[in-house]
């Protein structure tokens, strides 16, 4: 299909500018020649460095100001007032950072704070928070509970968890993983039709990855890890995307499988897949059974409320093979429905263009599933957690 | 293909009266400024009379290093010592050898000084003069300072009037804070100075990738400083200098300390380019070794004060405050912008200053001639001293301003995008 740019509700955050904060340290003259102070005086020395980082989105501006410019007039003005907000911004992180310094200090140690930058549902949007940058996650549960207090979030998603800070458009991923391909795709559009798509970020997973060739045989083992790289990335687990043979290890561990099961390359299926989910990350899933694929046409609905109760990404086993799905575009009226399907069995290079031009990660019509197959879906549950 | 050597009219004056006056070999500096096409020579100087060495015998090595040490302290921005002559009947092969060997160990000596990075497109020769003063024979070679191997190459004197002046002039104040813990058990100053020293480097590497504007603008590099000015008028320019903070995390820390040492106040920098059209890079290069020398030269002179060495328990003070030397000008001739400076201690009068000038420049100097405007002496006072603002901003209030001792301020978001308006306009 044809490739767009954003949706709508993504555009403010398309174009990032970056400022880099200088300090001047010339100044008219003349001025007084340097003293060189010498205190002698048993005391601590704390040297730290504190990274500020505000962000300031357009919105946070009056608009109406803007409406009335001409676009390079606009801009400039905003340009302008942005600045001045920007050093307010500064002013307040600082005076935050102090609190969080006093606040966690103890005798002579300290615990250096951070800002970290949170996308919260409208009204509240980007924000900004500081917490004490070593404290892990599981030690600052009260003050991810007084946040959503605060902003009148609800109890059951983990906003404020480290893995979920806002990552912006321009930053690159370190790990090389393709996040979300299926942002750039357009969309079906059905009559009287809803897309319901998976929530959040994860990693495209898929053959001949770190240096595993599982060709052939790894699609769900691949499908596997997309949903847990789904499960870090939104902050509910810390642990990595298991290897294969970590996934054949929880599988042995649980006694599903026979010890030389490990390091083999035998097929797992949607059971194997909500085992191990439970195994190592403590996630349970839901188990879909169709005994035809023709019928799964007529679990739209179904899949339409898994995405949005749980938002997770589904494992489709059956037949010969495994899929991932992202979404389902249905139309409750006519019945109509397209699916959202990432392809494990690739074997290139992470090349978005290719990914999404040859289908790897694309919308498919119900002839895509072996009509007379019976298929398994691995429907995963987000924990009701902060 | 050797070097050219444009030479100021009043060099050969200097030189000439030194052949006539028949007190044996005499050596000496020169100074001026070297470029890839050129270079310039805007003045010589003997070395001064060794009074603690036997009569008669030949200036050794170390004496015209020191004297080189010296007058290097003492020359601003984009002057530097660029060789040493000789006036001597001696053989000129002799005289070369000893002029080479003098050479390189002005030229080691200097560089050990240096605190900030050599660079890539510096030039690395330097100028070996001698005169016969009988024949008035000229003899001109340069040397590659950085090669212990290299061999003489011939290279051209010409004298020419009005060197010393078409030069533009990049100045500015710049403030300094520093501060650096002391260690925890002893009070004895000679970590003292290791500690300043260490948090010195750190200071010019700061500078150095420091963000120079000039007239307020930030220019490409090759491009040329232009103010507008008609060509004969006296080129000055006004820099500034914003600095980031160093992009690698330096691991924090906490430790005890016996107390701290602060260096706060401001010097006056400035740098000479010679040329029509001054180049911006050259302009920002010459500017920042300028002001990172400036304040390297200060603390050391400071340093080796015996004020600040010996430990006289009178009573053990909390804090001591020593002032650091102030910079005076003094201009090399009446008609040119160029000028040579000196630091002056709160204890000294200018009398000393004109008397330094004329000992290590051999410069008649008068006390009115003396520019001592550009830096106001540093006071004493007895409380902590306020703050000096950093910033320029008028807006109420500044928390931050209240020290936390040690804690650094530090920002970790990418340059300023001059394509800014692009990105954004793109949005529509």
């Amino acid at each position: 299909g044809k490739r767009t740019t954003k949706k709508k509700n993504r555009k403010c955050f398309s174009s990032v500018l970056n400022f880099s904060l200088m300090t001047e340290v010339t100044k008219p003259g003349p001025l007084s020649a340097p003293i060189l102070t010498k205190t002698v005086q048993r005391s601590h020395f704390l040297c730290a460095t504190l990274q500020v980082d505000c962000v300031l989105s357009k919105r946070h501006l009056t608009s109406s100001l803007i409406k009335c410019l001409s676009h390079s007039e606009s801009f400039l003005v905003w340009f302008c007032s942005g600045c001045g907000r920007l050093l307010e911004a500064l002013t307040r992180q600082l005076f935050e950072m102090e609190k969080v310094f006093l606040q966690h200090m103890r005798g002579t140690m300290v615990l250096v704070p951070e800002p970290l930058h949170f996308l919260l549902p409208e009204p509240n949007g980007l924000v900004t928070v500081v917490f004490p940058r070593d404290l892990p996650d599981k030690e600052l549960e009260a003050q991810r509970r007084e946040l959503h207090k605060q902003f009148e979030l609800p109890d059951d998603k983990p906003y404020f968890r480290r893995a979920n800070t806002f990552h912006f458009p321009n930053e690159p991923y370190k790990d090389g993983y393709l996040r979300n391909p299926h942002a750039v795709l357009t969309h079906p559009a059905l009559d009287n039709g809803k897309v319901y798509l998976v929530q959040g970020i994860y990693s495209y997973h898929h053959y001949m990855q770190d240096r595993m060739d599982d060709n052939g045989w790894g699609c769900a083992y691949r499908s596997l890890q997309t949903i847990c790289s789904w499960f870090k990335q939104q902050g509910y687990v810390e642990r990595c995307v298991p290897t294969h043979k970590e996934i054949q290890q929880a599988l042995v561990d649980v006694g599903d499988k026979q010890a030389s099961f490990v390091g083999s390359r035998q097929w797992i299926g949607s059971i194997e897949v909500q085992a191990v989910l439970d195994q190592l990350l403590g996630v349970t899933s839901k188990i879909m059974f169709v005994s035809q694929g023709s019928k799964l046409a007529s679990k739209g609905r179904e899949l339409a409320n898994h995405f949005l109760s749980e938002g997770t990404p589904v494992m489709i086993g059956g037949g010969v093979l495994a899929h991932t799905i992202l979404g389902v575009a249905w139309s409750e009226t006519t019945g109509e429905i397209r699916y959202l399907i990432l392809d494990p069995h690739y074997t290139g290079a992470e090349d978005l263009q290719v990914i999404t031009d040859k289908g790897w990660c694309g919308w498919k019509g119900p002839d895509f599933w072996d009509q007379t197959a019976y298929y398994n879906l691995c429907l995963p549950q987000r924990p009701r957690v902060i | 293909m050797g070097r050219s050597y444009i030479v100021e009219e009043d060099v050969e004056g200097y030189l000439s009266k030194l052949c006539s006056q028949l007190t044996g070999p005499v050596t000496g500096l020169l100074i001026g400024q070297s470029s890839v096409q050129r270079d310039f020579i805007v003045m010589a100087t003997r070395t001064p009379q060794n009074e603690s060495a036997d009569a008669g015998k030949s200036v050794d090595k170390e004496w015209v290093s020191e004297h080189a040490r010296q007058v290097s302290r003492m020359l601003p921005g984009g002057l530097s010592v660029l060789g040493v002559f000789m006036v001597s009947e001696s053989d000129a092969k002799d005289t070369l050898t000893t002029l080479r060997q003098f050479l390189f160990s002005v030229e080691n000596l200097i560089s050990s000084e240096q605190l900030w990075m050599p660079a890539e497109d510096d030039v690395k020769d330097c100028v070996t003069l001698h005169i016969n003063p009988k024949t008035r024979k000229t003899v001109c070679r340069t040397f590659d300072v950085k090669d212990p191997k290299s061999v003489a190459k011939p290279a051209d004197w010409k004298y020419q009037s009005g060197v010393c002046s078409s030069w533009a002039t990049v100045s500015c104040w710049l403030n300094i804070d520093l501060l650096v813990p002391l260690p925890g058990s002893i009070t004895c100053t000679k970590p003292v100075d290791d500690c300043l020293k260490e948090e010195l480097k750190v200071w010019a590497q700061q500078i150095e990738r420091g963000v120079c504007l000039i007239e307020g603008k930030k220019l490409p590099e090759d491009s040329e400083i232009k103010t507008g000015q008609k060509k004969n008028v006296r080129q000055t320019y006004t820099a500034q200098l914003l600095i980031t903070p160093d992009g690698q995390m330096v691991p924090d820390v906490v430790q005890q300390c016996g107390g701290s040492l602060s260096v706060r106040g401001a010097i006056h920098s400035r740098a000479f380019l010679h040329s029509n059209k001054p180049k911006a890079k050259l302009a920002e290069k010459l500017l920042k070794r300028d002001i990172i020398s400036t304040v390297a030269t200060r603390v050391q002179m400071l340093l080796e004060e015996p004020q600040t060495q010996t430990e006289e328990n009178k009573e053990r003070k909390q804090t001591e405050q020593f002032c650091l030397p102030r910079r005076v000008f003094c201009p090399v001739k009446a008609t040119s912008p160029l000028c040579v400076c000196d630091y002056q201690f709160s204890d000294e009068g200018l009398s000393e200053m004109t008397d330094r000038f004329k000992e290590m420049l051999d410069i008649e100097a008068t006390e009115a001639d003396l520019d001592i405007t550009q830096e106001l002496i540093a006071e004493v006072i007895e409380s902590d001293a306020k703050a000096e603002s950093l910033t320029e901003e008028a807006e109420p209030p500044h928390p931050w301003r209240n020290n936390y001792i040690g804690v650094a301020m530090a920002t970790a978001v990418a340059l300023l995008a001059s394509a800014a308006s692009m990105l954004y306009l793109s949005d529509a």
